[in-house]
């Protein structure tokens, strides 16, 4: 991956993540765990990711031009980088696996019945293998165009369901209470888990210098998107079951319709998801290919998007039921995005800060 | 008697049968050594030798080298010409139809073989001193040099080279020259003596336009460069010349604005075009194949115009420009996908009727590529987005048609391409009665006959109409091929078939990159001194040159250009 990016492209790669989050069930998993005070939990937690992106940015900016990986070789040595690698391709693994299956299982029962689940999985890995011949530069270009699609097909669904609003849903203000909203509700945070492409954007960025701009803006984008998928859930939809089998922004973009004419526009919606899901797919699996072959130092990672992509359609098969993938995808995404992204790499990142300020104080 | 025995001898005797038979040798060459040349074509015979100091033997070369007993429009001439009073064995060579036989009598074989002052001795002329010493005089004369003499005074023509081997006498006399060969003279003389039939400037057939320009190229390299010269009207134009084809030496002009294009963009152009081995190339389209970044691809990635002042707009933004000899059509690079989309007319229009047109063009882009697609994956999987009257009217439709709507529509699909391949086919007063049989009486036949349905025919003809409205040939030809494409996808997977197309479009699109520059500049990557949009600002304000390409000069307008309207 020795192609430069702008800062546009860098934005958009941490928000296609927070996207195929939202397209998948987590405006659901937060209405879940903070009811009506999710508007509240989200404004709070962006804060505190923002917080936390001030404090990477400040980290980043002493080691120019390296990822997560340098750093943690800094700190442990090649052995800590390719623990950290090997934990991230895991990571990249499984959520996107169960992000896939659990997107494909919505299309099967919406539009496909008669189609098996896998074949559906199939085009999806085999579309984000031809981008991974054609390049990370090209990936990354394909979600400039897509991304904006995406966040339209968002604002289209708040701003056409508004008048299906029902304000009172607002309240009670502080959902189930203070604690689950502001002690509880802090891991919530998961939501954010795309700054994990901060870790290895540095490298690529045309200017370093505008890491700090990146990283913000593209925090607060995810979070105004966010904020309107789940208020249109919210204030739309009276009450969304756990063991819903569809996705949950196809609920509210369900009850989009103009006038009497054009009354079911929801297949619109999705031919743009399904893009969003190609360029989050094809994204994840090309930082597989880049991590694996930074930490195994290869000198050829592309023939390896074949053996990546068939151990992804591998674990796309392993859930059994609806359940079962609507937990894989939320809970083992909030958990996994927790430990991983907010908890070890910051560590390391506070760890190398300290290595960096003794070996300064040293000279 | 006689008579008889022939007829039993044919009656009952066997003859073969004589039979006129024709086969190509399937390898001519007996020492065919096609193979051993890995790297690069098998060299024509050698041209490259020096010509001798023998007419008779220079005679005898020339004309086993352009088989003149065969030849019928290869014109030798042997005279003698006066030089300082003596007579010197020539002859020139032409080829007749390539030359202007006024320009041979007078300018060249007058003053070659009439006696006049020029060519008649004077004595006087070349004595330097002299001196006289015991009754005898002494005369120092100058050294006499019969090349420099014809060349200095015997041929008063204004373009006039000495050559020295065969290999630059035939290049030349192939392009319309005629070459002087004189005895004992190991040189020949070229002269410019051109003059054939060509094509007069006319209006541009293919790119017409309303309140530009009615000039257009023609097949003339000369002709071209003149009218690219007079529109750019600079002294920075440079136009350098090179030839591609180890038989035809076709002359191709490679024409930039040296400190405006960027000289990496002019380097790149001239090293591909100089590093072809091929043995021909008979026009532009040959070899924009030839150089093109990704030759598989069907998008078009140069701009080959032939108007005079699309190719002089595109070399002020710094862009580089190629005419090819014998070609009305130049080519420019690089090409951008939005330059496919734009159209002549639009600069010279108001920017908003522009952008209107630029808007339609859009749309129909998206209906030509998607609209069969589309409506094959919402009529099979998504009837949902059909309101439901019109779902009853589309269903009642097709109640009597017995096919399934995949085949309705590629029926009507090939038929279109038929009615448009056969319309350019055949003479252009036979090209409207084919769109209207075509068009026409072939869709309401099939209506009627229940083979198609009449919302079909509706969906196709928009198709149709909007392909139409692609400024560009190839960009068209392009979205002709992706739209089976599509109707496949969207017959297969609905509108996940259609997603799966338009990503890998969009993919090889953002892969595709057309001499450097994006093919999606300025919008992929992100350029912020953008000067390229796809909707055009007012002229006064396009104040900067496109950023990908990287120009030596960036801005093209002053902050405020209409500096009459500033308030002093």
């Amino acid at each position: 991956m020795n192609n430069k990016i702008g800062d546009f492209e860098a934005i958009s790669l941490i928000v296609i993540v927070t996207v195929a989050h939202i397209l998948s069930n987590l405006p659901q998993t937060l209405l879940h765990s903070t009811n009506s005070s999710t508007v509240l939990n989200i404004i709070y937690i962006s804060l505190l990711v923002l917080g936390i992106v001030y404090i990477i940015y400040k980290i980043f900016k002493k080691f120019p031009n390296q990822d997560i990986l340098d750093i943690s070789e800094y700190v442990g040595g090649n052995a800590l980088k390719i623990t950290l690698g090997v934990a991230f391709i895991l990571y990249f693994i499984t959520i996107a696996s169960f992000l896939l299956r659990n997107f494909s299982e919505s299309l099967k029962i919406i539009y496909f019945p008669n189609t098996h689940f896998s074949a559906i999985i199939l085009i999806f890995v085999l579309v984000a293998v031809i981008l991974n011949k054609f390049g990370f530069k090209t990936i990354i270009r394909c979600n400039l165009i897509i991304i904006p699609l995406a966040l339209i097909s968002l604002l289209v669904i708040f701003f056409s369901t508004v008048d299906e609003f029902t304000i009172q849903r607002f309240f009670p203000i502080l959902g189930f209470g203070f604690n689950e909203t502001f002690v509880l509700g802090a891991t919530n945070i998961f939501a954010f888990a795309g700054i994990v492409i901060l870790y290895f954007i540095m490298p690529v960025l045309n200017n370093p210098n505008s890491y700090k701009k990146v990283s913000l803006v593209s925090i607060l984008i995810s979070s105004l998107y966010l904020l309107l998928s789940v208020i249109s859930l919210l204030l739309v939809i009276p009450m969304i079951s756990s063991a819903e089998s569809t996705l949950s922004v196809y609920l509210a973009a369900r009850e989009v319709q103009f006038g009497d004419f054009v009354q079911r526009v929801d297949a619109i919606f999705f031919l743009i998801w399904i893009l969003s899901i190609f360029s989050y797919f094809s994204i994840i699996l090309s930082y597989i290919l880049y991590i694996f072959k930074k930490i195994f130092k290869t000198q050829h990672s592309k023939p390896l998007v074949y053996c990546f992509s068939a151990i992804i359609f591998t674990v796309c098969l392993m859930p059994k039921n609806i359940v079962q993938i609507n937990t894989m995808s939320n809970i083992l995404y909030k958990y996994l995005s927790l430990t991983l992204v907010f908890g070890i790499s910051i560590f390391i990142l506070i760890l190398a800060n300290f290595k960096k300020k003794k070996e300064n104080s040293n000279g | 008697m006689e008579k008889f025995k022939n007829f039993v001898k044919q009656l009952f005797s066997y003859t073969s049968k004589k039979k006129y038979e024709f086969d190509l040798n399937e390898s001519p060459l007996e020492n065919n050594n096609e193979d051993n040349f890995q790297n690069g074509l098998p060299p024509l015979e050698d041209t490259n030798e020096s010509i001798f100091n023998s007419l008779h033997v220079n005679l005898e070369y020339v004309k086993s080298k352009y088989n003149f007993l065969i030849n019928s429009d290869i014109k030798i001439r042997e005279f003698h010409l006066t030089a300082r009073n003596k007579q010197y064995s020539a002859f020139l060579l032409y080829i007749d139809g390539l030359v202007d036989s006024n320009s041979i009598n007078h300018f060249i074989l007058d003053p070659l073989m009439l006696k006049n002052k020029a060519n008649t001795f004077d004595n006087a002329e070349d004595v330097v001193s002299t001196a006289i010493s015991n009754n005898i005089s002494v005369k120092r004369v100058k050294k006499f040099d019969l090349t420099d003499y014809i060349y200095n005074t015997l041929i008063p023509q204004n373009d006039v080279k000495k050559v020295e081997n065969f290999e630059d006498v035939f290049n030349d006399i192939n392009t319309g020259s005629c070459a002087l060969f004189i005895d004992t003279l190991n040189i020949a003389f070229l002269s410019e003596v051109k003059k054939y039939d060509k094509r007069g400037i006319s209006a541009s057939q293919n790119e017409t336009v309303i309140r530009g320009s009615q000039e257009s190229f023609i097949e003339n390299l000369r002709t071209n460069t003149s009218l690219i010269r007079r529109l750019v009207n600079n002294e920075n134009l440079v136009i350098e010349s090179t030839s591609v084809g180890t038989i035809t030496k076709t002359k191709c002009a490679i024409c930039y604005i040296n400190n405006l294009t960027n000289q990496d963009l002019v380097a790149e152009v001239k090293y591909r075009i100089n590093n072809l081995s091929i043995d021909y190339l008979i026009s532009s389209g040959q070899l924009e194949q030839l150089i093109i970044d990704n030759p598989t691809s069907s998008l078009p990635q140069l701009i080959a115009t032939e108007r005079p002042d699309k190719a002089a707009h595109y070399l002020l933004e710094g862009r580089v420009l190629v005419i090819v000899n014998g070609s009305p059509y130049s080519l420019v690079m690089p090409g951008t996908f939005f330059d496919f989309m734009s159209s002549t007319e639009d600069s010279n229009l108001n920017y908003k009727f522009s952008n209107l047109l630029k808007f339609i063009r859009l749309l129909g882009l998206i209906i030509s590529l998607l609209l069969p697609g589309l409506y094959m994956a919402v009529t099979n999987f998504h009837q949902e987005l059909i309101p439901t009257e019109l779902l009853f009217s589309i269903v009642a439709s097709r109640n009597n048609v017995p096919f399934p709507i995949l085949f309705e529509l590629l029926l009507m699909e090939l038929s279109l391409e038929l009615v448009r391949e056969a319309g350019i086919r055949v003479p252009f007063p036979l090209g409207q009665t084919i769109s209207i049989i075509g068009g026409l009486i072939l869709s309401d036949a099939a209506v009627s006959a229940n083979i198609v349905s009449p919302i079909l025919i509706i969906i196709v003809a928009i198709t149709g109409l909007s392909s139409f409205a692609l400024p560009d040939f190839s960009l068209s030809f392009h979205v002709r091929i992706s739209r089976f494409i599509y109707i496949f996808l969207g017959y297969l997977g609905g509108f996940l078939g259609i997603a799966v197309g338009l990503f890998i479009h969009v993919a090889v699109l953002c892969n595709l990159q057309s001499f450097g520059i994006s093919y999606l500049a300025p919008y992929v990557p992100v350029s912020r001194k953008r000067g390229n949009e796809y909707f055009i600002k007012p002229f006064w304000k396009k104040e900067k040159r496109i950023d990908a390409l990287n120009t030596q000069r960036v801005r093209k307008e002053e902050d405020i250009s209409i500096k009459w309207k500033q308030e002093f």
